[in-house]
């Protein structure tokens, strides 16, 4: 089975579906991203912390309220991030197309 | 310890399931609807009229804009990316120095050769280009997320 492109990192259920909720999108606040994805405000925070920490996201304050947090993927990490879905179909493809 | 990561044909299609989600619920919640295109292109239309007559709401108009451009950016809490490659970014600059030339072109015509009506005309070029680029932007993405031309 072909894994190239896999990425260690995104593999994780709730990072891969933090990643593909931004995306379509230029950034999105951390308000957005734990209601609309149901993931606690701590969980996130660490999720968010391990992307930014391997370049894959970029985080900011909100210019007009501190509490507000906005993050958005980088380029390094669209580039992993469309790797890794192409291996994932690739994957994926195999049980789908495969022999029984 | 550094072994290849590696996962299973369902596994991967489950994966493919959650990060399709995850993306819909994006697209639900940051792309703009055909209403907020017309209003864009309205306002950018009218500050062409505005720096066409010279008027004194100019820049009333163009902070009233800016402000809510970025009112409903922080309600919504998530914002498509609207300029998605370098090749859009370089469209998009282009028709900006475009339209630029437009807005000053509706006041020129109108101030040098008289022509009274050129600063509308310049508007609504602009707000008919402008909702154009805006509709085709958004018909596209919704066409790549699986939801056709919205």
């Amino acid at each position: 089975m072909d894994t190239a492109g896999l990425d260690r990192l995104i593999l994780e259920p709730t990072r891969l579906r933090i990643c593909g909720f931004l995306a379509p999108l230029e950034e999105a606040d951390f308000g957005a991203l734990r209601d609309d994805l149901d993931v606690s405000e701590s969980a996130l925070s660490k999720h968010m912390a391990r992307l930014e920490a391997a370049g894959y996201v970029s985080t900011r304050k909100d210019t007009f309220d501190g509490r507000r947090s906005w993050a958005g993927l980088t380029g390094p990490g669209r580039r992993v991030l469309a790797a890794h879905v192409e291996a994932l179909q690739r994957i994926a493809g195999v049980a789908v197309g495969g022999a029984g | 310890m550094n072994e290849a990561p590696s996962t299973d044909p369902g596994e991967a299609a489950e994966a493919l399931r959650a990060f399709a989600a995850a993306g819909d619920a994006a697209m639900r919640r940051g792309e703009y609807s055909r209403t907020r295109a017309v209003l864009v292109a309205g306002w950018a239309g009218g500050l062409a009229v505005a720096v066409g007559f010279e008027t004194g709401w100019m820049l009333e108009w163009l902070f009233a804009g800016i402000f809510g451009l970025i009112l409903t950016r922080r309600r919504a809490g998530a914002w498509v990316q609207e300029v998605p490659s370098p090749a859009a970014g370089r469209l998009v600059i282009a028709l900006g120095l475009l339209f630029g030339v437009l807005f000053l072109a509706g006041n020129v015509a109108r101030q040098d050769f008289g022509f009274g009506a050129a600063p509308f005309l310049a508007g609504g070029v602009i707000a008919g280009g402008l909702f154009a680029l805006m509709e085709w932007g958004r018909r596209g993405r919704l066409r790549a997320d699986g939801h056709g031309p919205g």
